[in-house]
């Protein structure tokens, strides 16, 4: 028989994952909650199986990244603008990090924030995304360029 | 600049009633499904009542139509939330270990060629006619995209994805011109040869095939392997 799910263990575990992926990919907290409430209803429903705390993290993430999807399609349907909120931060360049990271491209903001937070491998993030290792570095390596490029712009300005 | 990434993540914390509001909705949704579970439990017997007197009446189409149902196809035992790496289908077999795609085969490359947004009369007008892909049952075609291969001025491909959603089930189904000429078989349904790949940490189920100069991919997210195995057998054919 299948063993119930410990809810606050799992969301002790997992809840810093989940939010900031989703805090990664879309501009406001109240989108990334929604997100957030939706992925982990969605573990409840699916009711799976996993082999390791690694292995259900990985399904999280995934999950969040296809809810972000579903997100920026829905918006774009709906014709809608994202409303960006001020996050306040106490070091002012986190605050920039944050927001000139926020600037790029999902499919780039999505392989930074894995790499540099979770810092998974980019074998680790391949396997994740479903892709090839010289994609991910090829993201890496753009999404670096265009920071420096926007912030080289903003400096000139 | 990205040294100060993680530092700046750090410092973004999860509102701690957005945990506890989660918690509820998660133990909510946990005494909904048991809830179903027994109810499901106790109908038994009157289920098992109606389908046995409809059983007859079944069978008897069954053997008229010699269609079969997904039960009848797949000979081998199916578990929810277990994957089988071996399946015995009733005319076929199907490989789900053997990871006969590559990654290469598995994501388009398309450093070479330049790639345009097209529309139905570029898909007319590259394979002579618009092929008409069935909607699964249950589930509803949320898009199309067509996307048009270009070598400088030449048209050398034309791919087309179709998305269809069921909650949060997906199914993708894509065509394009085949152009390498081979495909790591692992798998038959029908004499027809094809490519089989399960994607552990995604959940994804990936086919592929060849059949009249055509390469189809079917992938599927967040489904079953039975359904998977009953879209494709269905597709297939």
């Amino acid at each position: 028989m299948r063993k119930e799910m410990d809810c606050d263990k799992i969301l002790e575990l997992h809840a810093n994952t989940v939010y900031k992926v989703a805090m990664s990919q879309v501009k406001n907290p109240d989108d990334a909650k929604d997100i957030f409430q939706e992925v982990f209803l969605r573990l409840v429903k699916y009711q799976k199986d996993f082999e390791s705390d690694e292995h259900l993290k990985a399904w999280l993430i995934r999950v969040t990244i296809n809810c972000c999807k579903d997100f920026f399609k829905n918006r774009y349907n709906a014709n809608k603008q994202e409303l960006v909120v001020e996050i306040p931060f106490e070091d002012p360049t986190h605050h920039e990090v944050f927001y000139y990271v926020q600037e790029l491209d999902e499919k780039y903001k999505v392989v930074i924030h894995l790499f540099y937070y979770e810092q998974y491998s980019i074998a680790d993030i391949a396997k994740l995304l479903d892709t090839n290792e010289s994609t991910i570095k090829t993201r890496l390596s753009r999404a670096r360029e265009n920071l420096k490029k926007r912030m080289e712009r903003d400096l000139d300005a | 600049m990205l040294d100060k990434y993680k530092e700046a993540y750090d410092e973004i914390e999860v509102p701690k009633e957005l945990i506890t509001e989660t918690s509820l909705l998660m133990k909510e949704e946990q005494e909904k499904q048991a809830e179903k579970k027994k109810v499901g439990f106790f109908r038994r017997p009157v289920i098992f009542s109606l389908l046995g007197g409809m059983a007859a009446v079944i069978l008897a189409i069954g053997i008229l139509s010699q269609g079969g149902s997904s039960g009848e196809l797949i000979k081998t035992e199916l578990q929810a939330g277990k994957m089988v790496d071996k399946v015995k289908l009733e005319n076929g077999e199907l490989n789900f270990a053997t990871h006969s795609i590559s990654d290469n085969d598995l994501s388009s490359d398309l450093k070479s060629y330049i790639t345009k947004a097209g529309s139905d009369a570029d898909v007319k007008e590259f394979y002579g006619e618009i092929i008409t892909i069935e909607v699964p049952k249950g589930f509803t075609n949320s898009q199309t995209k067509i996307e048009c291969l270009y070598d400088g001025e030449q048209l050398t491909n034309v791919k087309v994805v179709n998305e269809y959603t069921k909650g949060d089930e997906r199914i993708y189904v894509t065509y394009e011109k085949e152009d390498e000429g081979t495909l790591n078989t692992n798998s038959t349904i029908d004499k027809q040869e094809l490519a089989l790949r399960y994607n552990k940490v995604n959940e994804e189920f990936v086919a592929k095939y060849i059949d009249e100069g055509k390469l189809y991919s079917i992938k599927t997210e967040n489904m079953t392997q039975e359904d998977f195995i009953t879209f494709l057998v269905k597709f297939v054919k």
